[in-house]
């Protein structure tokens, strides 16, 4: 997997407040999608026209029928209705995406301010551990992983957090180390703050920009990521609703019960679109022209 | 926004001539030297063996152009960057050896303002966290609060109402006076004023200058000055440095050097600065200033010096490395002819 | 002048348009440059000047507008004038410097590649001759290691070196005007002296224009015959430079000279002028400068002052006060005439 790093010249915050003005009106759309996901995220089967056959409960009886009033997307080879499925899954796609990136931001971030700030030996030993990390296939790991402790979406969602942190700490050390040329963080030497603080009190709030864009981006990527685990057979496990689960299970039936995998299959598309929108919004936004 | 009332100070009375009061602040033989950029190139020496003494009360200034070294010394003088030879003293304490608990006590006499007033700001913190930030590191665990720093805002022309914004919602010499609110949150004794006024407007300026003299005058602070501006210098300070290459290559009570340098060097200078009374002067240089640092035998300005082509190129000036010597009084001058320097040039054209 | 004038700008107005807003950083600028002469561009930051320039070359930037006035160039109506032949005249009769050579070059081409790339458009010329005539401009402006200077690149060559390779490609094709936008400001003190002084010269050996913006009135005072001072996008005073610095009769230009600190001054507070300058120009109602002023009377507020000639020297002045007498006795932050530079 291959992250592209976005490098953007950090810019306050403060500015972030407008940035999701309909000037952009692809990134606005992208934006009431996300809204959209993370309310069902939140509401979870509540939400679903059948939460009990979202969550998992068959309904045989109705197997493998096609779109039309009473099941609107149709339903799977155990009758389970694939729009309360989907909806049951955003929760496990919103949930691990965003568990995932803020791990890998929790973890890479604050390594990366470091080795960028500090500079020297300790620079040098982060960012080898970071290579080291980086090399590693990924694929590889989480089989390893779910190897060791069991299959299960946690599990993919370890996996993938520890895959994820170096590009974090990359993106992190860059901006580190072009900020702590500025006069500002040059002026809280002199007064003598100490390095601790001015990396988590000056040089991090300051790198929260590029590090934003790229964490949207990331969201979709992450989805998408989850859901090959998944289809793998890596991550969640039936009876769960999970999108890349139900690509994976409805791939035998692809040409006869078509809706099956492919609704499934539309919802991680426009999860991952809507993200990326939002992402390249954010960076035309945050982009150095708009600094004063 | 308006800054304090004028206050004309008193203009004899203030100016000191030479320099009295104790030293606070010894520069002491310092050096600073980089490692080359080139493959087993000499190393560069930005400051090469500079002593000042700074007294306490006094206004100094140090001027010179790119490449002369006062942005490498104030960075030793604010303990930045260490010096590669040398000491510096603050009232007697060995700053460059300090350990690290040491030199934050030291730091609260020697605060410092910056060229940028805008990027010296942390773009993401208030106005008010800006100017609490000395306080709470040096003062750590007690709380600031909000009529004390505006006290501070007051003293330097800003209000309340300036407590919540932020650096870009500001003009820069707004920006310039939270700066200098900053530096003195600590009630130093020293502040260092680095360009401070060289990216602003004229007009701001002359606000900015008249509060940095109504705010000496009122808290006894002493000044290091450091600019390349001369109008500004002339203005400000009781005694000048001037450096070229790393050295310090004159050293006078400002307005004896104004009126009669003693290094040719510093006589170019003067001459070269485009006043609004006369315009410039004679250009009396050629060619450019080599590299920062750069080797040369002898004296360092010696293949530009007007001086020494009006003389018949003497052989000293290229073989012996003049030494910072007195010339008259408190006046240093680092020159083998520095009697000539007041003669009647002629003009080199570039 | 008895002859017109080789540039002419009358009540230009430039506008800048954004998604949300327009304002008006230029609200009414006439100037005039007579052939031969150097005419300094004074003011502030926001003031307009280098807008000023950037629009009688037509290079104004994305979202801004002429949005009135004219400006004629020997004869020509530049606003008006189509694409092709504006490209005809920028470059080879009218020619820039900026204040930074470092991005004002292009750091991936030698200065020889990018002065011939501007005589082969303008003059048609290339190989030899071409180089022959950008030596020829090299040594002109105090270059002689015209080899040297032509195989490098930007990043290779000092502040002043740079910056006289800027006024050689300016001056390659025998520009009649150069506007030069604060082109010593970044260089250190001797080497902006050095410059000045060749620009000085080549003016004088070459009889071409020169429109010089800056902020800084020492270097109106060394190379500029005439002055205009900008406040908030409007001409606040225009007269011969020593009469406007020994006699501002603007209460702005005043307090700019005021604001500069000078020897005879020492130890005494600098002329403030309280205030800030309006963020929209175009919106005062009145004199731009009205609020901050210290002569300011009722009318000033309303009724917008135009450009009046005063007195007999030639000076012109966009003020109420100053037309009606002025303030009372000499200004006291005027400078002396002192020697002629």
């Amino acid at each position: 997997m291959t992250t592209p790093i976005v490098l953007t010249d950090p810019v306050p915050v403060a500015i972030r407040r407008r940035a999701f003005l309909p000037a952009d009106p692809l990134g606005a759309a992208g934006t009431l999608v996300i809204v959209g996901l993370i309310l069902l995220a939140i509401l979870g089967p509540v939400a679903a026209p059948y939460p009990l056959q979202g969550t998992g409960t068959a309904n045989v009886h109705e197997a493998m029928l096609p779109p039309g009033p009473g099941h609107l997307l149709g339903t799977d080879q155990l009758g389970r209705d694939v729009l309360s499925r989907i909806i049951v899954g955003t929760r496990n796609a919103i949930g691990v995406s965003f568990a995932v990136v803020g791990l890998a931001i929790a973890i890479g971030v604050p390594l990366g301010a470091i080795a960028g700030y500090r500079r020297g030996r300790i620079d040098a030993v982060i960012m080898r551990a970071t290579d080291l990390a980086l090399a590693f296939p990924s694929l590889l790991l989480a089989m390893a992983i779910v190897a060791a402790l069991g299959p299960g979406l946690e599990h993919a969602a370890i996996a993938l957090a520890i895959s994820w942190w170096p590009w974090y700490t990359r993106l992190s050390r860059a901006t580190a180390a072009s900020l702590r040329e500025r006069p500002f963080v040059e002026a809280a030497r002199a007064i003598g703050v100490s390095d601790l603080r001015i990396i988590f009190g000056h040089i991090i709030p300051n790198s929260l920009s590029p590090i934003i864009v790229q964490a949207t981006i990331d969201i979709g990527t992450v989805i998408l990521a989850a859901g090959s685990l998944a289809f793998i057979g890596l991550g969640a496990r039936a009876p769960e609703a999970d999108w890349g689960l139900m690509v994976s299970e409805g791939r035998t039936v692809i040409l006869d019960q078509w809706w099956i995998p492919t609704f499934p299959g539309l919802a991680i598309f426009i999860a991952v679109l809507a993200f990326n929108l939002v992402g390249d919004g954010l960076r035309d936004r945050f982009d150095p022209r708009h600094q004063r | 926004m308006t800054g304090p009332p004028p206050a004309v100070t008193s203009a004899a009375a203030d100016r000191t001539v030479g320099a009295v009061g104790r030293v606070i602040l010894r520069v002491l033989d310092v050096s600073r030297e980089f490692p080359s950029h080139k493959r087993g190139g000499l190393p560069v020496r930005a400051v090469s063996h500079v002593s000042i003494d700074l007294h306490e009360g006094e206004v100094l200034g140090i001027v010179g152009e790119s490449g002369c070294g006062k942005t490498t010394l104030v960075r030793c003088l604010l303990g930045l960057i260490p010096p590669t030879a040398g000491r510096i003293e603050v009232d007697g304490h060995d700053l460059t050896r300090a350990s690290d608990r040491e030199r934050r006590r030291l730091r609260r006499d020697l605060q410092v303002v910056f060229q940028d007033p805008v990027g010296s700001l942390d773009p993401r913190l208030a106005v008010r966290d800006l100017v609490a930030e000395p306080l709470r590191t040096h003062e750590g665990g007690r709380r600031v609060t909000d009529d004390e720093l505006v006290l501070l805002l007051e003293e330097v022309g800003l209000s309340r109402a300036h407590l919540e914004r932020l650096p870009h919602e500001l003009s820069g010499g707004q920006c310039q006076r939270v700066a200098i609110a900053r530096a003195l949150a600590l009630r130093p004794r020293i502040v260092v004023l680095d360009e401070p006024t060289s990216s602003l407007d004229v007009s701001v300026q002359a606000q900015i200058l008249n509060l940095l003299a109504e705010l000496r005058r009122r808290h006894g602070l002493t000044y290091l000055l450091v600019t390349h501006d001369l109008a500004v210098v002339r203005h400000l300070t009781d005694r000048v440095a001037v450096m070229y290459l790393g050295a310090v290559v004159e050293l006078a009570p400002t307005e004896e050097l104004y009126g009669a340098p003693r290094h040719p060097y510093t006589r170019a200078l003067l001459a070269a600065a485009p006043s609004i009374d006369r315009g410039a002067g004679e250009v009396l240089t050629r060619g450019d200033p080599p590299g920062a640092g750069a080797a040369t035998s002898g004296c360092a300005f010696h293949p530009r010096c007007w001086l020494r082509d009006q003389l018949g190129r003497p052989e000293i000036c290229a073989a012996t490395t003049p030494v910072l010597a007195s010339v008259g009084g408190v006046r240093t001058a680092a020159c083998h002819f520095p009697d000539r320097v007041i003669d009647q040039p002629q003009e080199v054209t570039s | 002048m008895s002859t017109a004038p080789l540039l002419a700008v009358r009540d230009l107005a430039v506008e800048f348009r954004t998604r949300d807003r327009v304002t008006r950083p230029i609200d009414g600028i006439s100037l005039e440059v007579g052939r031969g002469e150097m005419v300094g561009l004074v003011g502030e930051t926001g003031c307009g000047k280098t807008l000023t320039g950037l629009s009688v070359l037509g290079l104004l930037p994305r979202g801004a507008v002429i949005a009135g006035g004219e400006i004629v160039f020997d004869g020509l109506d530049l606003r008006n004038l189509p694409s092709a032949e504006l490209r005809r005249v920028r470059g080879r009769r009218i020619a820039m410097v900026f204040q930074n050579p470092a991005t004002a070059l292009n750091p991936v081409f030698t200065i020889g590649t990018q002065i011939e790339q501007v005589v082969r458009t303008h003059l048609g010329l290339g190989g030899n001759p071409a180089r022959d005539l950008i030596r020829e401009t090299l040594v002109a402006v105090g270059l002689p290691e015209t080899e040297r200077v032509m195989g490098s690149y930007p990043h290779q060559l000092s502040g002043g070196m740079l910056q006289r390779s800027m006024l050689a490609m300016a001056l390659a094709c025998g520009p009649d005007l150069l506007i030069a936008d604060e082109p010593t400001t970044a260089l250190d003190v001797t080497i902006g002296a050095q410059v000045l002084q060749l620009l000085r010269r080549l003016q004088e050996a070459h009889g071409f224009s020169v429109l010089f913006v800056t902020h800084d009135l020492g270097v109106v005072r060394t190379v500029t015959d005439r002055v205009v001072v900008l406040y908030a996008g409007r001409v606040a005073e225009l007269a011969p430079t020593v009469e406007l610095l020994s006699h501002p009769r603007h209460p702005y230009t005043n307090g700019l000279i005021g604001a500069v600190p000078r020897p005879d001054r020492r130890g005494t507070a600098l002329t403030m002028i309280p205030g800030t300058v309006p963020a929209d120009p175009g919106r005062v109602p009145g004199c731009a400068f009205a609020p901050r002023c210290p002569v300011a009377v009722d009318r000033c507020r309303v009724d917008r002052p135009e450009l009046r000639a005063i007195g007999d020297a030639g000076d012109l002045v966009a003020c109420h006060v100053a037309e009606a007498g002025g303030m009372a006795g000499r200004s006291p932050s005027a400078v002396s005439p002192g020697t002629a530079s």
